[in-house]
């Protein structure tokens, strides 16, 4: 693998991004665009030809939607750093959060791409928006006539900032197209077992869904109506081992055992669709396996949560009588009272 | 793992990502990180300065959901998880102080508050 074409298109990427920091006509904000463009497809091409070969998994189709997801993210994102007028680079990077939640999507991470457009583009964008709207009142002293402030049309040592983002993502760059990376580019078959595995346990904790899915596979084989009431009333039986669900070698399917209310047991092979989904393996995940940062996404909140309203309280000039009043202590001047709350 | 698109279903419950995907999903997360840094280092503007360190939280969240779709793995979500709590908390926070400052000065002119360099 060498990295020189991912080097070019970086550096094409940081020369578009530097012409684009000031106002240009619009002939050359088109070539600029196509310029921008061309250094993501050329990014693209560096990885198709350095990736690792798959062994035989999938068609190319998602990778090519993959860098069309790209090409929209990355000139959205551009657009965000450079446009000179604040409320519409925030409309921008709602474009680039549609992008990487359909790129979420695609890499199976169904949960975290919902979860990225509601948390993101539903709360945190549009509280952004509010403070712009709420800092940027029109015929604003630094505005002057001009359809956006002065520290919004001048960015600051452009040059700098390039050549040390280049470097950056170069070095990284360099780190990723890596022949002798230790990388699972190709997930070994003990990893996919692993995984599998993995899928499967999460469901065999899960004793009400296990038991839903191993009675709907058995009712898909069941030959009459008779057998599908009898399966509906069957009950899970523990394998040898006390396990409830046993994973195949690969992981890729796992067998469980119904028991009818007659005696009989039935075995029945779940296969891959009977495996919890994203949502729910995610959110067993976090209770079973790290319970400690969900909670501890709990204090951050709540600190967040004080910290908003220290923020916001208005400050208020009290003068010590007041203040005491305000604390349930009595007044200064009301020696009666002192003395009696002394007495108390 | 159940997966509402034709393209990518298949038997097993979780499945091989191919190298190439995952490679241009880091690729994007390096170069939105880039972007972001350029511009939290050029713009002036203390919103919009917030705005790009969102930006890299992003790229850091892609990066994540990658590595953990290449391992096949779900801790890598879980962090994204994190991340958005984070973003969430600091947008507000963040936020709040830019009102509070612009309130001050009349100005999002991160360069207003030059004198607390010395």
């Amino acid at each position: 693998m060498n990295a020189n074409l991912f080097y070019a298109a970086a550096a094409l990427g940081a020369v578009v991004l530097y012409l684009m920091m000031e106002q240009r006509p619009a002939p050359f904000r088109a070539a600029l665009t196509v310029a921008g463009l061309a250094a993501v497809g050329l990014m693209a091409s560096a990885v198709a030809r350095n990736a690792p070969a798959p062994d035989g998994i999938e068609n190319p189709g998602p990778f090519w939607l993959h860098v069309l997801l790209s090409m929209v993210a990355v000139a959205g994102a551009a657009r965000m750093v450079t446009h000179p007028r604040p409320v519409y680079a925030a409309l921008y990077f709602v474009l680039v959060i549609l992008a990487v939640a359909v790129n979420f999507l695609l890499l199976q991470a169904e949960f975290m791409a919902f979860a990225l457009l509601i948390v993101y583009a539903g709360a945190i964008l549009i509280t952004y928006l509010f403070v712009l709207m709420l800092a940027q009142q029109s015929g604003d002293r630094a505005t002057r006539g001009e359809d956006s402030a002065w520290y919004d049309r001048t960015p600051r040592e452009p040059a700098v900032a390039l050549v040390l983002a280049f470097v950056i993502v170069a070095a990284t760059g360099d780190a990723l197209f890596r022949k002798d990376s230790a990388l699972p580019w190709n997930a070994s078959p003990a990893l996919v077992a692993r995984a599998g595995e993995r899928a499967w346990e999460r469901l065999a904790d899960m004793p009400a869904q296990l038991a839903d899915e191993a009675r709907a596979v058995a009712t898909e084989s069941a030959k009459d109506e008779a057998a599908r009431t009898a399966i509906a009333g069957a009950k899970l039986v523990p394998l040898e081992g006390g396990r409830m669900l046993q994973a195949s070698p690969d992981g890729a399917t796992a067998t469980a055992t119904l028991k009818l209310a007659d005696g009989t047991t039935v075995d029945v092979t779940l296969d891959g669709s009977r495996a919890p989904d994203n949502s729910k393996a995610l959110g067993h995940a976090l209770v079973a396996e790290f319970p400690v940062s969900l909670e501890l996404a709990g204090v951050i909140l709540l600190m967040a949560l004080f910290g908003a309203v220290v923020l916001a309280r208005r400050q208020m000039e009290m003068a010590e009588d007041e203040r005491r009043a305000a604390a349930g202590l009595p007044r200064i001047g009301d020696g009666d009272a002192l003395r009696r709350g002394g007495a108390a | 793992m159940t997966i509402p698109m034709a393209i990518l279903a298949d038997a097993a419950p979780v499945t091989a990502a191919a190298p190439a995907n995952v490679m241009v999903t880091l690729v994007l997360a390096l170069a939105l990180f880039g972007i972001g840094l350029v511009g939290f280092l050029t713009r002036r503007n203390m919103i919009l300065m917030f705005l790009c360190t969102e930006l890299m939280f992003q790229a850091a969240a892609l990066a994540f959901v990658a590595f953990g779709r290449m391992w096949m793995d779900l801790s890598g979500q879980l962090m994204v998880i994190f991340i958005l709590t984070v973003a969430a908390a600091e947008a507000a926070l963040a936020l709040g102080l830019v009102v509070l400052l612009y309130r001050r000065k009349e100005t999002l002119s991160n360069e207003a508050w030059a004198d607390m360099k010395e």
